[in-house]
């Protein structure tokens, strides 16, 4: 149930990278995530779809790349003016 | 256009974290962040220690609602701030940073953050503490920590709690404590009863050397 505080959190971070890179539209982010931080990837985009601010992120999708350890990170954003 | 951040999803709480911890160094204030599951024995733990210690603790009570606990807190006689999430499951570094205003953080020898009764969700979220203790009662079973393994992989101490109730119950103290060490080689794992006192003196002895380590870093 933490993929609610993280998809939040999420939020937060692609709204001040898309201000800063003038971007209007996030078309796609793409996350890295280890396995041992036991984020469930179908709650996260769960999570992420109920929060996600629009228009900023209405057509957004979230690609998550499962690999081992201990990552959570934003890899890039894909996203138009 | 593509942006590559290669940033943590993280980096808001990591950063109001920071914020906290570098104003908990300019007070030279240590902070213990405690997280278990709801019904652990956190509260029950605090109010003991709270009664014997002679340092000045101040505490935050995180719960999803009602003043409980900081009510049983405050009749200790210690400052103390109720913070309610309302819904979320754990405290992050933010909510920490409001509930600050409210201590004279100077008077304090040491504060105490109970987090949300939980223990899977506070273990991602740095609050700026200086120690984050994993708090597990044996009523919980001896299989715990390999199913919820963060919260213990992170700690700098296990509490397990209620060792008063092992004769009532089907708990391996070995395959628990094995399982601990499995996931934090090295981690220090303590035995405490709030009812009876047990273990409470080899708690006051570990936190204050451990802060006199801390301390002269």
């Amino acid at each position: 149930m933490h993929e609610v505080g993280i998809a939040h959190e999420l939020c937060l971070a692609v709204e001040a990278a898309a201000r800063q890179h003038g971007l209007g539209r996030v078309q796609v982010i793409q996350l890295v995530i280890g396995h041992e931080r036991l984020v469930c990837h179908e709650a996260l985009q769960f999570a992420f779809d109920l929060l996600k601010p629009a228009p900023l992120m209405q057509d957004t999708r979230l690609q998550i790349e499962g690999r081992p350890g201990y990552d959570l990170l934003i890899d890039q954003i894909e996203g138009e003016p | 256009m593509r942006v590559k951040l290669k940033q943590p999803v993280l980096q808001g709480n990591d950063a109001a974290a920071r914020t906290n911890r570098a104003l908990f160094e300019r007070h030279r204030l240590p902070v213990l962040n405690l997280i278990s599951s709801p019904g652990a024995g956190k509260t029950t733990f605090l109010e003991r220690w709270l009664a014997e210690t002679d340092l000045q603790v101040g505490v935050i009570e995180g719960d999803l609602a009602t003043t409980l606990d900081a009510e049983r807190i405050a009749a200790c006689g210690a400052e103390v701030v109720q913070i309610n999430t309302h819904g979320a499951c754990h405290l992050d570094a933010t909510m920490i940073a409001r509930a600050l205003d409210h201590f004279a953080l100077e008077r304090l020898d040491l504060l105490v953050i109970e987090n949300v009764g939980n223990l899977v969700c506070p273990a991602e979220f740095d609050l700026g503490e200086s120690l984050r203790i994993t708090l597990l009662s044996l009523t919980e079973g001896d299989d715990k920590p390999a199913k919820y393994p963060t919260s213990f992989r992170w700690a700098d101490a296990v509490l397990l709690t209620k060792v008063d109730l092992l004769p009532y119950l089907r708990c391996d103290l070995e395959r628990l404590s094995g399982s601990i060490q499995a996931l934090n080689p090295g981690v220090p794992i303590l035995y405490v009863a709030a009812q009876t006192g047990e273990g409470m003196t080899e708690w006051n002895d570990w936190l204050r050397r451990r802060l006199s380590a801390e301390g002269s870093r």
